[in-house]
Formats: C-alpha cells, structure tokens, sequence
C-alpha cells in the first residue's frame, strides 16, 4: 500500500465520518425546543461543513475551496451575531434578565385576579 | 399607559402607595390631556367614521356578488397558467435524451469562452458577458427591492406617532444593543478589516478564480452589517450614509445599463475595440467583465446593508427619511 | 520512512479532530440544556477544527495554502467563543425559564455588579441602586426569596417523575 493510497483512505473515511456527524447534528437542529438550539446546530454545521471543504480542496487540488471555507466561517458567524442582536432586540423583556420580567408579570397578573375576585369588575 | 409605567405602579401599589386601579376601571381614563392632544383624538375619531362612510359602496359590491365574480375570475386564471405550463413541461425533451441546442451552446461556452470573453473563470464570464442581460436584471431586481423594503419600512412623517414612539423606541434598541458589549467590539476591531479585504479581493478576482460581483458583494455588505452590530449605527453613518447609498447605487446600475446597452446595440459583439483583452490570468483581464462586477458587488453590498438598517431602526444614515 | 512517518502524524491529528467533533455531536445530542450543548458545541469549533487543519498543513507543505488555512483557523478562534457567548445571551435575555435549570442564587447574582456577595439585604439594595428603581427591583427580588421553596419542590417532584 502506498502512501498516496493511504491518504486517500484517510481523507475520504474522515469525510464519510464527518457527513455522518453532520446528520446527527441535523437531528438537532430540527427537534431542539428552543432558538438557541438551532443556532447552535446551525453554527456546528457550519463548522463541520467548511472543514469538509477544507478537506476536498485538499484532497481534488483546489486551492480556491480555501476561500469558499474562509467565507462560510465568516457568514456563519454574522448569521449568529446579527440573530442574536435581532432576536434580543425583539423581545418584550426588552434587554432585561427574561425570567425577573416573567416573574414580574406573572406577579402582575395575580394582583389583577385577586383585585377581580375581590371587587367584581372586570378587567381592563 | 405603557407597560412599563403599568408595572412600576403595580410594584408601588403593593407596597401600599397607589392604587393602580384609579384611572382604569371607573373609565376616566385620559385625566391629563392637554387641549391640542384632544383636538388630535376628536380629529382622528372623525376620520374613522368617515372611512366608514367611504367604504359603503364596497360593501353593496360585496351583496352583490362582487366576491364570487372576483373568485371565479382568479380560479379561471390559475387553471389556465397551469394548463400553459404543463404543456410546455409536457413538450421539453425527456431526461437524458441528447437536446441538440443545449449541447450547442455547452460545447460552445466551454470552447471558445476564454477566447471570446477573455476569463479563466467561465462562470463569471458566462453570467457577465453571453448572458449579461439576465445579470442586469437581477441587479435591478435587489434594486427594486430595497425600495420596496424603503416604502415599507421607511420611518418617515407619515407613518410615525406619538403614541408609537415608545414602540418604535423598543423596536430600535434604545433599551437593548448588542454593541454596548465589549466583547463583541474587540472581536470587530480585529476580524473587521480582514473581512473588508477579503470582500475586496474576491471582487476583484472574479474573472480568475470563483466568487465575483455577487459574492464579493455579500461579503462586503456582512462586513458593514458587523461594523454596524459592532460599534453601533452611528459609526456607520459617518462614511456610509443613506444618500451616498443611493449614489452608489445608481452610479453602479447606470454604468452597467449604458455599457452593456452599447455592446447589445452594436450588435452584442463586445467593446473589442475599444478595451483591450489582457493575458487571460491576470487580475486587469478579461475587458468589460472587471468594472461590470464592481458595479454589481457594489449593487449587492448596498442592498444588503440597506436592508438590515431598514428592518432594524428603519432608515438608512441618520435620521427620517423624507 | 519519512513519508510514513509525516502520515502517522496527520492520522494522528485526523483522529483527534474527528474525537473531537464526535464528542461535540454526541454532546449537543445527549445534554439537557442549552448552555451545556453550548459547551459541546465549542470544543468541536476548536479542536476539531484545529486537528483537521493542522493536518492539512502538514500535508500541504509551506505556501499559500497553508497561510490561507492558518488564518482559517486564527478566524474561527477569535469568532467561536464570541458567537457561544451571544447565543448565550440570548438564552439568558430571552428564556423565561432560565432559573429551573440553574442555581437560582447564581443567577441572581450574575445579574447585579460584582460586589454583590454578602447577604440578602445588602444585595437587594445593591441591586435597587444599580436600576435606580427602588421599590419595583425589592419587590421583585423579595418575590423572588419567597418563591425560592416552591421552586425546589417542583424540582423535586420532576425529579421523582424522572426517576
């Protein structure tokens, strides 16, 4: 066996392998409860997905697949920063620790029901 | 009342201070207008009701059958689309049959596209030179977009209240940016300018190795949109406002529109003449192809950036747009 | 001899990247929450990303590829750990639920200045002047004191639910 043969052995069961993971990883990111899970699938598999491209250009002689790999990591991480400031931006806790603001107005609304009980008028 | 007001009262009424409730359930609740405020609310309140005297013949049309023409006019079309599409699917050649024309142009582009356009990338010469008409188009189409998204979402005198200003406040970051993070503005102050370069250099090597005006284009607009997550809006709109947007952008589309409007003109033989080819390879290659991709990065990165600040504060540089 | 020996070396950064994005998926698959996926998750961003790369370098030789690679790499550091930490703060700014998956004292306290390490007193009138609400942020947090054995018996029960 020579080494080239070895090499390519390597490189290619590391590519099968790493489209297995990316498989896995999909599970994730399609059943994970909350946001924050499928970002985090997402940026994964972007991870995995550029080193795979690292690994083709590699293995087909591509220098310019380096490029395109530099270029995913980079979106991949805007796409994180900009969903991330968005998605912040959007919410009614309004920048604010998110579970004082639910206790809050979880607060709020006993003292509403317990005013309603007590007064029989309705709710504004 | 706005929530917040409404959440520090209940907090005071529970130390026993106020009574939340004063204002709400006993239906007094505008105690402290000021006159003009209430001639605001009457004139509003007389518009309502005048709209709804407008919208009468609509709902005459509606009893009589207004609605059911309109649905059987729209189900007639659609079946009639369909029926056109399905016949010219029906018509195409089977898969994996040999299509004469297709394999002609093919075998062209491969053969003669280096000599003809003068790029190594027969990609970007393919899309910029035999089919850029089509890239006109779609240039034009993010174009039209932004604009779209401008007369949506443009925060301008009309579409602005007062009473809305608490929402649009929120809708802006005013309580929450992510720039205020110091993490995020030291991970900026090293990545940002690699991230411009890279952009820059994949737009200028569009007619040697992949990437192009498109490409090129995304990165750079990413590469705003960090800097305005990074260090805020503010910085951004010191050197990238909204009318040098417009500048760029128009400047970009004219370009392209009159250049390869000559070349169609002249009989879509290429500016051969007039710019010289190059050695295929080098980076000043490939004649008209060059400039065509900087106006389309250019096109693409002040779209990108453009939309990401209308859907987040709602205009482009400082201030309302007018 | 040499060329086997230089592939030992790149089958051995192969393996150990692949190691490490397998610990990563696993981890991602398996934990609970989000925060300890996020733990996961970052040991394939740089581990993983560092032995393929390393490999490939080895391979490569000097030249342009290699430098391109070497800032592949210096890139995703610098950005990996700085996108866990927005995701983090998204999960802490957005989830409502936070406290039933951590320590509820930790959380309290992360959310004030960082002298706040005494006692409940103290700490709830660092926390109202640091908001500059007074009585909206004592309440809260006395709200918060007096919800603290509800929470643990729920916890309980989910665990006996668990079990």
């Amino acid at each position: 066996m020579s080494v080239e043969s070895a090499y390519t052995l390597l490189f290619e069961g590391a590519l099968l392998w790493m489209g297995l993971l990316l498989l896995i990883m999909l599970i994730r990111a399609i059943i994970g409860p909350r946001v924050t899970d499928r970002i985090l699938a997402i940026n994964m598999i972007g991870t995995m997905v550029s080193s795979c491209i690292c690994i083709l250009a590699v293995v087909l002689e591509e220098s310019y697949l380096i490029d395109m790999a530099l270029l995913y990591s980079m979106i991949s991480f805007v796409t994180v920063l900009i969903l991330a400031s968005t998605y912040i931006a959007k919410t009614p806790s309004r920048g604010r620790f998110a579970s004082e603001v639910a206790e809050e107005v979880g607060q709020e609304k006993k003292w509403l029901k317990a005013y309603q009980e007590e007064s029989g008028k309705e709710m504004p | 009342m706005t929530l917040n007001e409404f959440r520090h009262k209940c907090a005071a009424w529970m130390q026993g201070d106020v009574d939340v409730m004063e204002h709400i359930l006993d239906g007094s609740e505008q105690p402290d207008l000021s006159r003009e405020e209430r001639k605001e609310l009457e004139k509003e309140q007389r518009e309502r009701r005048s709209l709804s005297q407008y919208s009468r013949p609509l709902v005459r049309a509606q009893q009589k059958g207004f609605y059911f023409l309109y649905t059987i006019t729209a189900i007639t079309c659609c079946v009639a689309l369909i029926g056109v599409l399905l016949f010219t699917v029906a018509n195409l050649p089977r898969y994996g049959e040999e299509n004469p024309r297709t394999v002609e142009v093919v075998e062209r582009y491969v053969e003669k596209g280096l000599e003809e356009t003068g790029a190594v990338n027969i990609v970007s010469g393919m899309i910029l030179d035999y089919r850029a008409f089509d890239t006109l188009g779609e240039s034009h189409v993010l174009f039209t977009a932004l604009i779209c998204v401008m007369i949506l979402l443009g925060k301008d005198r009309k579409n602005m209240r007062r009473e809305y200003e608490d929402f649009y406040m929120v809708s802006q970051d005013t309580y929450f940016e992510i720039s205020k993070d110091p993490i995020i503005r030291c991970v900026g102050m090293v990545i940002l300018s690699g991230i411009f370069l890279f952009g820059i250099y994949i737009l200028l090597n569009g007619q040697i190795s992949p990437g192009g005006g498109f490409s090129g284009g995304a990165v750079m607009g990413a590469a705003l949109i960090l800097f305005a997550s990074a260090f805020g809006f503010e910085k951004v709109d010191r050197f990238f406002t909204g009318k040098l947007l417009k500048i760029i952008s128009f400047v970009s589309l004219a370009f392209y529109s009159f250049a390869k409007g000559y070349v169609f003109f002249t009989g879509a033989n290429g500016l051969e003449n007039h710019i010289p080819k190059g050695i295929p390879g080098a980076i000043l290659s490939g004649g008209l192809i060059l400039p065509l991709d900087i106006a389309v990065g250019m096109v693409v990165a002040c779209t990108m950036y453009g939309f990401y600040s209308l859907f987040r504060r709602g205009s482009i540089g400082k201030g309302v747009i007018r | 001899m040499g060329e086997w020996i230089r592939f030992g070396l790149i089958a051995l950064c192969v393996v150990t990247a692949m190691t490490g994005f397998t610990a990563a998926v696993i981890g991602a698959n398996r934990f609970g929450f989000v925060m300890n996926r996020m733990h996961a998750a970052g040991i394939g961003d740089t581990l993983g990303i560092f032995g393929i790369l390393l490999a490939l370098m080895l391979k490569e030789g000097v030249g342009m590829v290699t430098a391109k690679m070497a800032v592949i790499i210096i890139f995703l550091w610098f950005t990996s750990p700085a996108s866990s930490h927005f995701l983090s703060q998204i999960e802490y700014f957005t989830n409502p639920h936070l406290f039933r998956y951590t320590d509820r004292d930790l959380t309290v306290r992360s959310s004030m200045p960082a002298a706040g390490s005494g006692e409940g007193e103290a700490n709830s009138e660092i926390e109202a002047v640091h908001s500059g609400n007074p009585g909206n942020n004592a309440a809260g947090y006395s709200s918060a004191k007096n919800k603290a054995p509800e929470l643990s018996q729920t916890e309980k029960n989910r665990k006996e639910e668990k079990a």
